[in-house]
């Protein structure tokens, strides 16, 4: 079943690509497709989307619905920080600067143009706001950090019988550790927040350690979503989305419901599509 | 085309090499009357391993002579295609467009036979696409040549420049590399060896034979240091030596080596990051090592360390250099805020602290070392340590880089043009938030080691470091289109 909607993703976005590309051929681009290659390879050439001029309603009839209602009130527990979503400032990019010496244009825009008549920028509908996570991640963690503790702690007993301690050391060692794993659970729960931004994936998350991310979409390899044997149970599901980076190559975003996942996983790749165009290496 | 006819004998001598030092090795090892070391216990045995010796010797000609005559390679159009393998065969094929670097090794005892080993790097993968093991010395220029030219397109060829010599190195730096290449992660492994073994407490647990090294510790430790400088500074000649960077259309080439001769390309298109390096011994003469780094498996890479496109030059020349791969301007760095100083003054004190405590506890399952608190003494050297970590630390932006720097021992400055980056993080840990303070992790794709190739500035402002999460991020956006743009200008000209 799974698999029948994702063909019919697929041919969809073939039809929306291919209408595209004639359209940018009707509208005059068709003089810089002088290179080499089929259609769907040089439409990046091109740099920005074709499509992108024509009315945006047409798409949100075809794209899958957002689930962006339900999900304002949950990020608004973050609203503190809703002014790192960026769109604000809004900057045109001046036309002759694009040859000369490099000048700082300020904030990239969705629907700025770069180049002469050329539309840029991703599809609306795809972005969301600050998700958090489903709670029922929590569970997933607690079940790990319940099995560790339990794991160390046996050790932990064992060593400390050795040294002539009673089994309660060991019990106690248990429960303090069980009782700083589940708070950090809860935290860690708390802390973890996505974001599909206009040009990048923004993550935040980490409880030790707080750790802010901008994954561009432009560097994004493929994307993966993954389900593990407790995820399964949990109805679960990670998003994994790789780069070519040499550190933290990897990223990926746990304790989303399977329709979830896979709705960002598409509109994550839809999104690196669109954004392809330059050499990742 | 076949490998060189030459690389029988060869690969037949490196292979019985290789064998008889693993039979020498078990020889040693072995107690000496093993089955296969006692030669002298019975009359017949000389006679059965001179035969088994023939026939691994015939068995190693004959699969080193059909391995050589079964490998093919070819060169189309757009390929390098590889037909190798005796019984199991493998048909590989390489696009001249993916392939960054090719390179040449050669030995002396290939020089001898006029051979030499061809490697082929893609991005992808942790080791090298194609190894050609052997061909003639000739073939493999030529085959330089061949997959420099496709690479860059037929197009691009007459647009040929001469070759531009970038560096050369002179007898001078060739002693200063000598004199301030030593390996500091060996120099540290003997001081922790000598400081642990020659206490008195290592010499009571341990063995009593033990004392005599605390008697002649610092001595050994000092003859250890100057030994390992010597050897680390041959290396680095015979490494070096006759080092030439040359820039040839889309690429720096370069050759090295004395007895090891090498000879490789760096293509200009796929650098990653530039980074400068200088330990402190070469910091002091003002002196320091460049590296380039390109995506993927970079060959001569040995562990976490990345191959100097410049094994050693004056400061500003560096620079200079470092400005015809990336044209990055005047640089100044902001050092991190005060207040992160004073956390390396609480970090380096914690580890003073541990310190005490173990010398402490020594003292009272031993009872040996009573003058344990002595240890605290050496808090004196906190404020120095935690002022030379700041001081290094460093950070620099401008329209078209990130600049960072770090590290005292070896101090790295990391050059990122913004279309290389690939995430851009900011973290802070919890020792941070006490200070406001937080790091920006700017990650490319470049094959450096762990530390190598990312740009991590430390310790600066939390919200210096966030705005500069998304400047980098923004300037990342906007350099992609400027390409972008440039790109369908060169094909608007082209037209």
């Amino acid at each position: 079943m799974t698999e029948g909607r994702d063909q019919r993703d697929d041919n969809q976005t073939k039809d929306e690509r291919a209408t595209g590309h004639n359209r940018s051929v009707k509208s005059g681009y068709g003089s810089q497709e002088s290179g080499s290659g089929d259609t769907e390879s040089r439409s990046p050439v091109l740099g920005e989307h074709p499509d992108a001029t024509v009315d945006k309603t047409e798409h949100s009839g075809g794209a899958q619905p957002t689930q962006r209602d339900d999900d304002t009130h949950r990020a608004t527990r973050h609203h503190q920080e809703q002014e790192e979503t960026g769109a604000s400032k809004v900057t045109i990019a001046d036309r002759e600067q694009n040859d000369g010496p490099w000048v700082d244009l300020g904030q990239f825009q969705p629907d700025e143009t770069s180049v002469e008549g050329l539309p840029s920028g991703p599809r609306q509908e795809y972005l969301t706001d600050r998700r958090s996570l489903n709670p029922l991640v929590q569970i997933r963690w607690a079940i790990r950090v319940t099995v560790s503790a339990l794991v160390f702690g046996l050790v932990v007993t064992w060593g400390l019988r050795t040294q002539g301690f009673t089994s309660q050391w060991g019990a106690g060692v248990v429960g303090v550790l069980l009782f700083a794993g589940l708070i950090w659970v809860i935290l860690h729960y708390r802390r973890w927040v996505y974001q599909i931004r206009t040009d990048a994936i923004y993550l935040e998350r980490g409880v030790v350690t707080h750790a802010r991310t901008l994954v561009p979409y432009v560097r994004i390899q493929h994307v993966d979503t993954s389900r593990s044997p407790v995820e399964r149970m949990l109805g679960l599901s990670t998003l994994v989305v790789y780069t070519a980076g040499s550190r933290g190559a990897d990223i990926s975003i746990p304790g989303l419901r399977p329709q979830d996942a896979r709705d960002l996983q598409r509109r994550v790749k839809e999104l690196a599509i669109e954004a392809k165009g330059d050499d990742a290496l | 085309m076949n490998l060189d006819y030459r690389s029988v004998p060869y690969r037949i001598f490196e292979n019985v090499s290789r064998i008889a030092g693993i039979v020498i090795v078990s020889v040693v090892f072995s107690t000496g009357d093993g089955s296969q070391g006692g030669t002298e216990s019975t009359g017949l045995e000389p006679l059965v391993l001179g035969g088994f010796i023939l026939f691994g010797l015939v068995a190693v000609a004959l699969w080193e002579m059909t391995y050589v005559k079964r490998y093919e390679y070819r060169i189309t159009p757009d390929t390098f295609e590889i037909y190798s393998g005796v019984f199991s065969r493998r048909e590989r094929e390489i696009p001249f467009k993916r392939i960054q670097n090719i390179d040449v090794a050669q030995n002396v005892f290939q020089r001898a036979l006029g051979i030499a080993e061809v490697r082929l790097e893609t991005a992808g993968g942790g080791e090298s696409e194609a190894v050609l093991q052997y061909v003639s010395r000739a073939e493999a220029t030529r085959l330089q040549e061949l997959v420099s030219d496709r690479k860059h397109g037929e197009s691009q060829r007459d647009t040929e420049v001469p070759d531009n010599t970038l560096f050369e190195l002179d007898s001078n730096e060739l002693a200063v590399l000598g004199l301030t290449s030593a390996n500091f992660n060996l120099l540290g492994l003997i001081l922790v060896m000598f400081a642990v073994l020659g206490t008195p407490v290592a010499a009571e647990q341990v063995s009593p034979r033990l004392s005599v090294l605390l008697l002649l510790g610092p001595a050994l430790a000092a003859l250890a240091l100057v030994l390992l400088w010597i050897v680390s500074g041959i290396q680095a000649i015979l490494r070096y030596y006759g080092f030439r960077l040359v820039r040839h259309e889309g690429e720096l080439r370069y050759q090295r080596g004395l007895l090891q001769q090498y000879n490789g390309t760096i293509p200009l298109s796929k650098i990653q990051t530039v980074m400068i390096r200088e330990n402190f011994i070469a910091r002091a003469v003002g002196y320091g090592n460049l590296a380039i780094e390109t995506a993927g498996y970079a060959p001569g890479q040995d562990g976490n360390s990345v191959e100097s496109a410049i094994p050693i030059a004056k400061r500003d020349r560096l620079f200079d250099l470092a400005r015809t791969v990336e044209s990055v301007g005047e640089v100044e760095f902001t050092r991190p805020p005060k207040r992160a100083r004073l956390r390396y003054v609480g970090r380096y004190t914690i580890v003073v602290a541990v310190l005490v405590a173990l010398l402490a506890g020594i003292n009272t399952t031993t009872g040996t070392l009573n003058d344990w608190y002595l240890g605290a003494l050496s808090w004196a050297l906190v404020p120095l340590a935690a002022h030379l970590k700041w001081t290094h630390l460093g950070y620099y932006y401008d329209e078209g880089y990130v600049v960072t720097r770090s590290g005292f021992w070896t101090r790295q400055t990391t050059i990122v043009p913004y279309y290389r980056v690939q995430t851009v993080s900011e973290t802070q840990t919890v020792f941070q938030r006490r200070r406001q303070l937080g790091t920006l992790v700017v990650d490319t794709a470049s094959s450096g080691g762990f530390w190598g190739g990312n740009a991590v500035a430390l310790d600066i402002d939390i919200d210096e470091a966030r705005q500069l999460r998304e400047t980098v991020h923004n300037r990342f956006q906007w350099s992609l289109r400027e390409r972008r743009t440039q790109r369908i200008r060169r094909f608007e000209a082209a037209d």
